[in-house]
């Protein structure tokens, strides 16, 4: 009895396991029978069933195409989300942009360097950079009948952007200010409100970029203005009942991380009249999800990862790039603090060593990436190589030799890395083990090739004898280690957005004033710390003749670009996969590229 | 049901005690015992865990942290290329998308080597009107017997390499978690009273937290790390044991052999190791059986998640999870692992229930 | 029976207390959540001081605990970070109901396929569908269900394209989430029932009954099935418990916009409020179910009852 008990319990059925075994042949002879199918037959499987039911519905109605043309996007969802503009970084706000205009804005053919009026339709700047006067557009309006917008709504969107700690660019903004917000700057009498339309600001500290830079697109939630009447009447709830702004969409609906919803405002737009009536923006975690929604027709427009391209495309999709590089990726070499000094270990960690030694290090962890692989390999050969960290052909202080000398001097070039490592101190034990690095991964929301990128310089310098490690963090852990001046024994491949160099200059290479109780440097981020490079950066903050601010910068770029302080990577230009079905032509952005110029999207006929 | 003074009777210990035949005797003895193990789960724990675990080195034919870019996200080696030719146009029509593409795409496959233009020499830009040979998907290779991931590592060596991961750190993970339920089982048991009530609420506690949620915030605050995943099946796995252990001892304590023990004036700790634990061998290793394929499930499930093991450890749900986003085209680079996961689990679940009924059938609902 | 409830919802209130005491040590020991929360390369000293005395991070770590303690308790877990402006709490509420219906409909899938397999299963042991039952309680616990719900997915929404792939709609898009979900829980509880019908089949008053002549099926279905049904009870917690663990897996797949997903994503982009708040709300519910499974047997079977 027992021993039959026994030997039936270890029998089970065979035919749910046969069909486990059998889906696994069909699995992978699927494929195996591929070659013989080529194209033609190859096609019916996934998109065919997508297209069939996707394609009746344009089709069906082209007449009325204008009236009930929605543009669906699906976008990845931006690790922050909120309904308080304030509160919003500068992705936060990304969503909900289509709404909201600004001061000034910029053009995604000229790029960042070439600021154009928006709300403001011109400003003077005094020679010094410490006055401004601003005047503003006439006759634009707010959104479900909250008026006209006028200097009112610029003070309350100012004022709500300096009340929370949490804000944005509070800090920056009441610094050059010169008060807690612009109400008390009336008050103070540093600011004259000449009428609705007219304003002069005198800041407590020159500022070279308020037109350029805090009151543009490119840093929304600080100026994207908002009806003052309605905060009026209904006080913060209004962000989530739905706010008035300007912009050619207003609100409709919205849902935090998941969908958001505006439809062209019902009257004549001041600037344009969107060609797509209604606009929803859906955000999916999963690229798959938004491949998916895609090539069922539920969107029109999807941002995927470029390994997901080709998918797209052989299904009769279309991809939209940017004219410019929207964003960057570079490696920067960290415990480069050679001004604070705070964890800074030359010996351990020879590339932050001060001269020669320092220099041939680096240069030698430069020659050791192959750029064109992964330019081509990862990027599906949508990118450019990046000749400088925060440089870029459209931005001042563009030193053409930059890339004239680019192959000569950052070239991929394994054995003469290895020799210039030698020379520098580093033989290892026969080439091997010449020292530790860690490459931090982490992914980053618009750019998820970094996870790649960092596995391939890994290798890359493992190749040339450097002990690296991969290690995967958070990228907040590693924004941590930064902001903290923690030890800097890794190199950390970030995102770089294309932006003003001002901008820039301050995120990656101003150290600040020395804060006595934390012992470390404050100045924004300071990935690398120079005294020319924070020279460089007050003296641009005051300047406002382009010549000589030109001259400085390019003095700055060259330093970096001489001394291979950083390990620039690639450009990368904006994709978008479209519906050319639906969507015939649409204008980029800037800073993910995305978001930016949406009323200006066309309708395929 | 009841049980008798002899411990667990068909336990390979007690017959070779009561035989005690020899060397020679001995080995037909184990062979003996080999041959009653199922044929099924473990032919298939040997292919899937064991054997690629123990040689790893020598079956995998690349190292499993390294890509090479060149070859991203090759098919398995039994696929052919996928080849088209196609007519440059300015705008291409959908209908017959199969046959046409736009100039710009043209000009970049031609740029990155995926294409070449007819009557032109390679990497010569494509016109309008040219025609182009495409290659739309290209071909396995020989030496990525399974295809490769997105960064170009190959994942038959992988999946070889995440089989050692897999084993050791569940193995580690049941130990250790294994040791403190045993040990916190049996003196709950022994002792009874105030010893037994903590232990015992120690133990409704931990089963009523939920796993999942403490290791995503251990991964939020350190990081994913091969430690999390040992702390967290650690952290709740003992007190299973130690439930099991306490009413097995509870049964144990009553018998004649402990009391007899008792009065012949053994310590309390001898009691407990030479007496009591000896008898609950059988249970434990049943039990360690039956939670390996729950531990390298969970294991996988965290790491799927990000917060088990990191990259580039060639963790099996890591590389499920990798794969995900390319199911469409890449399909072999998450359906491997996760086949190697579905097998190994299974076996270990097979294995686990037969010795279950073999060794313990006390222990139907585990 | 009284004292029972009394000192099982005792002991509830302590492990509550316990998982609040985890997570808070946790999300509190490793760095300064200020930094990762201030906007990059635009703050200062004065603006971290500030966040700190908002958020109470200047005191001392049990005094702080306790503020969150008691907050905690009238439904308060702070503000999310990652959402700006929103309560943690909310965020969750928000979520729970697209949550509770995927695990309800996946509780189903379990219960509709799991109780008759188990019971036909165990009425024809040893033949040949018990065979086949058991295969596919074993492949049930054996196939890990992040892997599952990518091959259905690819299966059905990529190569047929008959149901969608993901995201929140309506009863197509739960399908395959919700299988996914209850295919683990349809093996387990197949396997509780048939054992616990075993257990039942093989006692005196079936016999009995059988012996009066009443018909196989109303002894099988009627008879042995609601005694049948106590012992799984205990397991019904459990299962609960893995419905809660499942869903943060099948929800991350499926992109089902529930609370295991807003878990997810609060680890990714280190939202300790919202983090929090879905531990010790998701960590209660499954504490609280197992309070009230085990005050349901013990009325049902009074033999268990203890102290």
């Amino acid at each position: 009895m027992a021993v039959r008990s026994v030997r039936n319990a270890s029998r089970i059925g065979a035919v749910p396991l046969l069909i486990v075994f059998l889906s696994v042949v069909v699995a992978c002879g699927g494929t195996a029978s591929e070659p013989a199918a080529p194209a033609a037959t190859q096609a019916p499987a996934a998109p065919a069933q997508a297209a069939a039911t996707a394609a009746p519905e344009p089709t069906a109605m082209p007449a009325m195409a204008d009236e009930a043309a929605v543009l669906h996007l699906a976008v990845t969802p931006l690790p922050q989300d909120t309904y308080l503009p304030w509160l919003a970084t500068s992705g936060g706000h990304l969503p909900i942009r289509p709404m909201w205009e600004n001061l000034t804005t910029i053009s995604p053919e000229t790029g960042v360097s070439t600021v154009l009026p928006q709300l403001a339709k011109a400003w003077d700047i005094s020679p010094d950079a410490s006055e401004y006067t601003f005047y503003l557009q006439e006759g634009v309006q707010m959104h479900h009948g909250w008026g006209e917008f006028t200097v009112k709504d610029v003070i309350l969107t100012i004022d709500q952007q300096t009340s929370d700690p949490l804000a944005g660019c509070r800090s920056a903004v009441t610094r050059f200010m010169g008060a807690d917000s612009m109400t008390e700057m009336i008050a103070n009498g540093d600011m004259d409100v000449i009428d609705d339309y007219t304003f002069t600001m005198r800041l407590a500290e020159p500022q070279v970029d308020v037109a350029d830079w805090w009151f543009n697109i490119l840093v929304v939630p600080c100026a994207a203005v908002r009806s003052s009447a309605q905060h009026a009447a209904e006080g913060d709830a209004m962000f989530e009942n739905g706010p008035a702004g300007t912009g050619a969409y207003q609100f409709v609906s919205r849902e935090l991380k998941e969908t958001a919803e505006f439809e062209a405002v019902p009257y004549e737009h001041w600037r344009v009249n969107p060609e797509f009536k209604n606009l929803k923006i859906t955000t999916s975690p999963e690229d798959l999800t938004r491949l998916a929604m895609l090539l069922t027709g539920e969107a029109n427009m999807v941002d995927v990862p470029k390994v997901l391209h080709q998918q797209a495309v052989d299904e009769g999709m279309e991809v939209f790039e940017s004219p410019l590089p929207s964003v960057g990726l570079t490696i920067l070499p960290f415990g480069q603090y050679h001004l604070s000094q705070v964890n800074w270990n030359p010996d351990t960690e020879p590339w932050t060593a001060p001269g020669e030694t320092g220099r041939m290090v680096r240069e030698a962890m430069n020659r050791a990436i192959n750029r064109d692989q992964i330019i081509n390999e990862l990027f599906k050969g949508l990118g450019e190589p990046m000749y400088n960290t925060i440089f870029h052909q459209s931005l001042e202080g563009w030193n053409p030799r930059w890339e004239e000398e680019f192959n000569d001097k950052y070239g991929y070039d394994p054995e003469l890395a290895k020799q210039l490592l030698d020379e520098a101190g580093f033989p290892g034990d026969n080439g091997q083990n010449r020292f530790r690095v860690e490459v931090y991964q982490s992914s980053l929301p618009g750019l998820p090739e970094t996870i790649e990128v960092a596995q391939t310089v890994a290798q890359s310098l493992q190749d040339i004898g450097i002990a690296a490690d991969l290690v995967e963090v958070e990228f907040a852990r590693a924004l941590d280690a930064f902001r903290g001046r923690h030890d800097a024994h890794f190199i950390l491949p970030v995102r770089q957005t294309i932006r003003q160099i001002n901008a820039n200059a301050r995120i990656y290479y101003y150290t600040g004033p020395t804060d006595p109780e934390l012992g470390r440097p404050t100045g924004g981020v300071a990935y690398i710390e120079d005294q020319l490079y924070d020279d460089v950066y007050e003296a641009l903050l005051k300047e406002t003749d382009p010549d000589e601010r030109h001259r400085l910068t390019q003095m700055m770029g060259d330093h970096i670009y001489d001394n291979y302080r950083t390990i620039p990577i690639v450009n990368v230009r904006a994709t978008l996969v479209v519906n050319p079905e639906e969507v015939a032509e649409y204008k980029f952005g800037s800073l993910t590229g995305v978001f930016g110029h949406l009323e200006y999207a066309k309708v395929a006929r | 049901m009841a049980i008798t003074t002899a411990p667990v009777p068909a336990s390979p210990v007690s017959e070779e005690a009561a035989v005690r035949p020899g060397a020679l005797g001995k080995i037909r003895h184990w062979i003996a015992e080999v041959r009653r193990l199922p044929l099924f789960p473990v032919t298939m724990l040997l292919v899937f865990l064991i054997v690629p675990a123990l040689f790893s080195e020598l079956i995998a034919p690349h190292n499993p942290r390294r890509g090479d870019l060149d070859d991203r996200l090759v098919p398995p080696a039994w696929s052919g290329d996928v080849v088209s030719t196609r007519t440059v146009v300015e705008r291409v029509n959908r209908e017959n998308r199969q046959n046409e593409i736009k100039l710009s795409d043209a000009e970049r496959t031609v740029r990155i080597g995926d294409a070449t233009v007819a009557g032109k020499a390679a990497g010569e830009a494509p016109a309008l009107g040219d025609q182009i040979q495409i290659v739309v998907k290209p071909g396995g290779q020989g030496k990525y017997l399974l295809g490769t991931d997105k960064n170009g590592m190959d994942i038959f060596s992988r999946i070889v390499h995440g089989a050692r991961l897999a084993l050791v750190v569940s193995m580690m993970a049941i130990f250790v978690s294994g040791l403190i339920g045993t040990v916190l089982g049996i003196l709950a048991g022994y002792y009874g009273g105030w010893v037994d009530t903590l232990v015992m609420r120690l133990v409704d506690m931990s089963l009523s937290i939920s796993l999942i949620l403490v290791a995503l915030v251990l991964a939020a605050t350190l990081g994913p790390r091969i430690e999390n995943v040992l702390i967290v099946v650690c952290l709740f796995l003992w007190s299973r044991y130690a439930r099991l252990i306490r009413g097995e001892t509870l049964a144990l304590k009553t018998q004649d052999f402990i009391s007899r023990a008792k009065v012949a004036g053994s310590s309390e700790i001898r009691i407990m190791l030479r007496h009591i634990f000896p008898n609950l061998v059988n249970t434990i290793i049943v039990l360690a059986t039956l939670q390996l394929g729950f531990v390298i499930l969970l294991e996988a499930g965290l790491s799927f998640l990000g917060a088990g093991i990191p990259r580039p450890n060639p963790a099996w749900g890591v590389m499920v999870a990798d794969g995900r986003e390319l199911i469409i085209d890449s399909w072999w680079v998450s359906f491997f692992p996760g086949l190697a996961i579905l097998f190994t689990v299974l076996s270990v679940n097979l294995l686990g229930d037969w010795l279950r009924d073999r060794l313990d059938p006390k222990q139907r609902n585990v | 029976m009284q004292r029972f409830i009394i000192f099982r919802a005792g002991q509830a209130i302590i492990a509550v207390l316990l998982v609040s005491i985890i997570v808070f040590m946790l999300s509190n020991i490793t760095g300064d959540p200020t930094s990762v929360m201030l906007p990059m390369g635009e703050a200062t000293p004065e603006d971290i001081a500030a966040l700190k005395e908002k958020w109470g991070l200047d005191k001392p770590l049990h005094m702080r605990y306790l503020v969150f303690l008691g907050n905690a308790v009238q439904g308060d877990f702070g503000e999310s970070y990652a959402f700006g402006g929103q309560t943690a709490m909310g965020m969750v509420m928000d979520r729970f109901p697209a949550t509770l219906q995927l695990g309800g409909l996946a509780m189903l899938i379990a219960v509709v396929l799991g109780v008759p397999l188990g019971v036909i299963t165990a009425a024809k042991k040893d033949g040949w569908l018990d065979y086949q039952g058991k295969a596919v309680a074993f492949l049930g616990q054996s196939v890990p269900s992040f892997w599952l719900g990518i091959m259905l997915l690819w299966l059905f929404a990529v190569q047929l394209g008959w149901l969608p792939s993901s995201g929140k709609g309506g009863l197509s898009h739960m399908i395959m989430p919700a299988f996914t979900l209850g295919f683990f829980q349809v093996a387990a509880l197949l396997r509780l029932i048939r054992s616990s019908m075993l257990d039942v089949l093989d006692t005196e008053f079936v016999k009995l009954a059988r012996i009066k002549g009443v018909p196989e099926w109303k002894v099988v279905w009627k008879h042995c099935l609601r005694n049948a049904f106590i012992a799984p009870l205990t397991y019904f917690a459990i299962i609960i418990g893995g419905l809660f663990t499942g869903t943060v897996i099948v929800e991350t797949v499926f992109s089902w916009p529930g609370v295991g997903q807003l878990a997810v994503g609060a680890v990714r982009g280190r939202d300790f409020q919202v983090l929090q708040a879905v531990v010790i709300i998701g960590s209660s519910i499954y504490i609280f179910a197992n309070l009230v499974v085990d005050i349901l047997y013990a009325y049902l079977d009074p033999r268990i009852r203890y102290t």
